[in-house]
């Protein structure tokens, strides 16, 4: 209670001081002024007398640099001769000038603090993301050094025997997994593309071949899809610089088309009677 | 023949104007009614058109009637002359009334002279006239097209398209239809018939209404910010009403071009001594080009950039319609307001680099009108040399020749107008032909007297756009030939 | 003490004076100059808008002297800035006769040359002779593009800098300290 009542007692002491305050500010700046007022005249009076002219030719800039270093003097001049001012004694205005410079700096030092701060917080998540990292790359590291000893070790061992066991159980595992797809496409194919009966050939043949001889193609045993496929498997891997196998009057030529249509075949583009196997693998 | 000359015409038009056409074009429109023209391509609209044309029967009304819709469509890109007719203060005994009558009779004239197909459309209260001269010699090219616009009840006409050999007979029948005495050059020449037809119909609209019939726009304030302040807004506001006053607020027409010709002796011979003493006439002519000329002179006045003296002599040559003048030193009665000798130069000044000649153009002219102003001592001399006949040789009317069937010289055009041969010579009517011919660039027949201007003659450019201003003009000094005219 | 004018030089009635009036507290005036319809209206609402101060005038003219009408109430001028459009000779031509009637004080950093629009192949004046102007008046220049807001933003922002200087508002800076600090813009010595 002490304390509030004596830091409120300062502030209705002082209102006098204001005022005298104030009154001494006034004056200040009534100084000032007359100052002005007078430098003022005396350029009015210095400009009527010389009438400063100018000149008309085209490039002033001489003249005007001697004004220049004429002004630079003067104000060197009187600035090494004035006294830095000094606020006036009255001590209120002092303390206030003072207050308000601190409030300045001390605004401004809030500013930067929080700009500080913010920046802070920014750095600390930063932090925060490379060391998870840092651990990530910890045991990505450790795994590999792992691997590496053990290849080294098994390097040195020179046991080429189970390496040799190793690849030929990959092997047996590749070639049974193989054959289980391979089974699985049989029966997928066998089930929805089957080998065209005979009403089916019949139907196509007419239309498509209306002049043909119904002899020759009557013989032919026409292929199910299924063995197309084999066919164009087996070449494809076999020998892949040649890979086109040629079509014949075995291979139904609906299958051939839907083979080219969807992609999974090709035919060459030099001989329209050979297609091949698309190289996925490649 | 017909077929090509179809064509010719369709394809001109643009995709975009076939439903003008198919709205407009009274001789097919019946069969037109049924087409669809979305998406149609030029070439399949003419083939269609041919097709439906090849039915009918009377094909040059039709062609006429669409050379005169593309006329109507694109006048702008004619270039259209007006002339006035005289009429003779008859009673309206032949008073025509309709088009039908005027075509009539129109071609009834025409076809004295000339073999040609001639049609009238009525449009929006004018008349559109297409007469077609077929070549005497070559029955297959294609006719040379006269065309003219005729707003009835008033004297003038708007030509475009007219030939030298076919001018004589077409303008004579034009004459008597309209009860004329003689057809007179109006000085006036332009690309927008619109505008053309507002100056000639609005000639005596002058001073704060001066719009010739175009309607006011509003004048837009400038607003600026409290702490903003113009110091010369007392000047602008006088030159905005100056302008408003002299100008007129409304649009104003477009002219491209106004020239004036001046005639006199030549008085700069302190900077040019060796033309002292000279006493051959000294020809200059003045243009000012561009988009639109007046908007143009309107923009520049209100920028400041045109001397107010000289504005007032400009502003008030909009009244007497004319966009090429020739002024005469002799005549001392001109309405044109050049207060000094100081005028001109104004504007000249921003119409010529600064830096090159300015001296001697400026005393120059200062000169020229100082003589002008002085003229009534000198006249003399100048006033008993027939205009053209001395100083352009070519174009001397041949008195001893026997007037050929076809190629009619100015002299009988002067026996057909009254009966009576006329002996003046300094007629306005006989300065056209050569005036209309008259070009930018000198010709050979001034070499004598381009010796004292060589070096005067400048193509300066500067140009001088404001923010609002849509113009660029270029005033050229030329010495060309002009011809002494009274008006 | 008043000497007797040589031939070379003459006296301007209409000059302009930077320090012929008193100032009014906390004001600050410029001068914008330029033949119409360059873009002067522009710049100066521009600066307006730029500027926190109440008291700040932007005063436009064409060219001068200024009329004589309102020279009693014009307040005293801290700074002028003339505008020249780079495509125009009679703009170059109206800066140059105005230029006549600016005090030699002006010189001392309260003038400043703003050069408008980029000069094309085929109207412009030499970019040489408006850089000489600003050389031989030892002033400095700045290019803007009237159209541009953002450009005007920017060199508002600049004028108005130079004009709390000249005009006194920043403590401990004089016009001359900043007008020193410019370099030429020509290479060339006199």
């Amino acid at each position: 209670m002490a304390e509030a009542s004596t830091e409120r007692g300062p502030v209705v002491i002082q209102s006098d001081s204001y005022n005298k305050a104030e009154d001494v500010l006034k004056e200040h700046c009534e100084e000032m002024w007359k100052e002005v007022k007078q430098l003022q005249a005396k350029l009015v009076k210095i400009r009527h007398q010389d009438h400063s002219p100018v000149t008309s030719n085209a490039s002033p800039v001489l003249d005007i640099y001697l004004a220049r270093q004429k002004r630079l003097i003067a104000q060197i001049a009187v600035m090494k001769g004035k006294n830095p001012s000094k606020l006036p004694d009255n001590e209120v205005i002092q303390f206030e000038c003072v207050k308000e410079e601190l409030e300045k700096s001390v605004g401004g030092l809030q500013d930067t603090l929080a700009l500080v701060r913010s920046e802070q917080k920014e750095v600390d998540s930063e932090i925060e993301k490379e060391e998870h990292f840092k651990v990530e790359v910890e045991q990505v590291k450790t795994v590999l050094q792992e691997k590496l000893n053990e290849a080294l070790r098994q390097q040195q061992a020179g046991d080429n025997a189970i390496l040799i066991r190793e690849m030929q159980r990959k092997e047996l595992a590749l070639k049974k997994h193989c054959k289980k797809i391979m089974r699985h496409m049989a029966e997928f194919v066998q089930k929805h593309f089957p080998e065209p009966n005979e009403s089916q050939l019949a139907k196509w043949r007419k239309q498509h071949t209306p002049t043909a001889d119904d002899s020759s193609l009557n013989n032919v045993e026409v292929l199910p899809l299924i063995r197309i496929l084999q066919d164009l498997l087996n070449q494809c891997i076999d020998s892949p610089h040649n890979a086109y196998i040629d079509i014949d009057n075995r291979f139904w030529p609906p299958y051939v088309e839907l083979l080219v249509r969807t992609g999974i075949a090709l035919r060459n583009p030099h001989n329209t009677q050979q297609i091949r196997l698309t190289p996925f693998h490649l | 023949m017909d077929a090509t000359l179809l064509k010719s015409i369709l394809r001109r038009f643009k995709i975009a104007d076939y439903p003008y056409i198919i709205e407009n074009w009274k001789s097919l429109s019946k069969e037109f009614s049924d087409v669809n023209l979305k998406h149609v391509k030029k070439a399949d609209f003419v083939d269609m058109v041919m097709k439906k044309f090849k039915h009918k029967s009377n094909p040059a009304l039709a062609i006429a009637e669409l050379d005169i819709l593309y006329l109507q469509k694109y006048s702008n890109r004619k270039l259209w002359k007006v002339l006035t007719v005289d009429v003779i203060p008859e009673g309206d005994s032949n008073n025509l009334s309709t088009v039908a009558e005027f075509e009539n009779r129109l071609r009834k004239e025409v076809r004295s002279y000339l073999n040609a197909q001639v049609r009238c459309i009525e449009h929006q209260n004018t008349y559109w006239i297409r007469i077609a001269v077929k070549d005497a010699k070559n029955d297959w090219a294609l006719p040379s097209v006269v065309y003219i616009t005729h707003v009835p009840n008033t004297n003038y006409l708007m030509v475009t398209g007219l030939k030298a050999t076919h001018k004589d007979y077409v303008l004579q029948s034009l004459v008597t239809v309209l009860n004329g005495h003689r057809v007179v050059d109006s000085h006036l020449s332009g690309r927008c018939l619109v505008s053309l037809m507002r100056l000639v119909l609005n000639k005596h609209s002058q001073g704060a209404s001066l719009s010739f019939g175009g309607s006011p726009r509003p004048v837009i304030e400038e607003t600026l910010p409290e702490n903003v302040y113009n110091e010369n807004h007392i000047e602008k506001r006088n030159r905005d009403n100056f302008v408003a006053e002299n100008y007129g607020l409304a649009k104003l027409p477009r002219l491209e071009k106004i020239v004036y010709k001046l005639d006199t002796t030549f008085k700069g011979s302190s900077h040019v001594p060796g033309m002292a003493g000279s006493d051959r006439p000294f020809h200059c002519q003045v243009k000012f080009e561009g988009p639109s000329v007046l908007e143009g002179l309107r923009s520049l006045t209100a920028a400041g950039l045109a001397a107010l003296p000289m504005k007032e002599h400009l502003a008030q040559d909009r009244n007497t319609t004319h966009n090429t003048d020739n002024t005469d030193y002799d005549k001392s009665e001109r309405d044109i307001a050049l207060p000094s000798g100081v005028a001109p130069n104004a504007a000249f000044a921003y119409y010529v680099d600064m830096f090159v000649v300015i001296p001697m153009v400026w005393t120059l002219i200062g000169e020229l009108w100082q003589s002008y102003k002085q003229s009534k001592t000198i006249s003399k001399p100048y006033s008993d040399i027939p205009a053209i006949d001395v100083l352009d040789d070519k174009k001397q009317p041949r008195r001893g020749d026997k007037p050929s069937k076809l190629k009619r010289r100015r002299a009988d055009r002067r026996i057909l107008k009254n009966g009576t041969t006329k002996q003046k010579l300094d007629g306005v009517d006989n300065k056209q032909k050569p005036k209309s011919r008259r070009k930018k660039s000198d010709t050979s027949r001034e070499d004598g007297q381009k010796s004292g201007n060589a070096d005067a003659k400048q193509t300066s450019t500067s140009d001088h756009k404001d923010d609002d201003s849509d113009t660029s003009k270029r005033g050229e000094i030329n010495s060309g030939s002009t011809l002494k005219t009274g008006d | 003490m008043s000497r007797d004018l040589n031939q070379f030089e003459t006296l301007r009635k209409d000059e302009l004076l930077p320090f012929n009036k008193l100032p009014i507290f906390m004001q600050e005036v410029m001068l914008i100059v330029g033949i119409q319809g360059i873009g002067k209206h522009a710049l100066a609402k521009a600066i307006v808008e730029s500027s926190t101060s109440k008291t700040l005038q932007c005063r436009t003219a064409t060219h001068l002297p200024l009329p004589e009408e309102h020279s009693a109430e014009r307040p005293r001028i801290d700074m002028v800035v003339f505008m020249i459009d780079s495509r125009s000779s009679a703009s170059y031509i109206q800066v140059e006769q105005s230029l006549q009637y600016i005090n030699r004080q002006y010189f001392l950093g309260k003038i400043c040359f703003i050069a408008t629009k980029v000069p094309t192949e085929t109207q412009n004046l030499e970019v040489e002779s408006i850089t000489q102007l600003c050389d031989d008046h030892g002033s400095c220049l700045f290019w803007m593009d009237p159209t541009s807001g953002a450009d005007r933003t920017v060199v508002a922002k600049k004028l108005l800098e130079m004009l709390n200087i000249s005009a006194g508002l920043k403590p401990g800076i004089t016009p001359l300290l900043t007008d020193c600090t410019h370099r030429l813009l020509n290479m060339q010595s006199f």
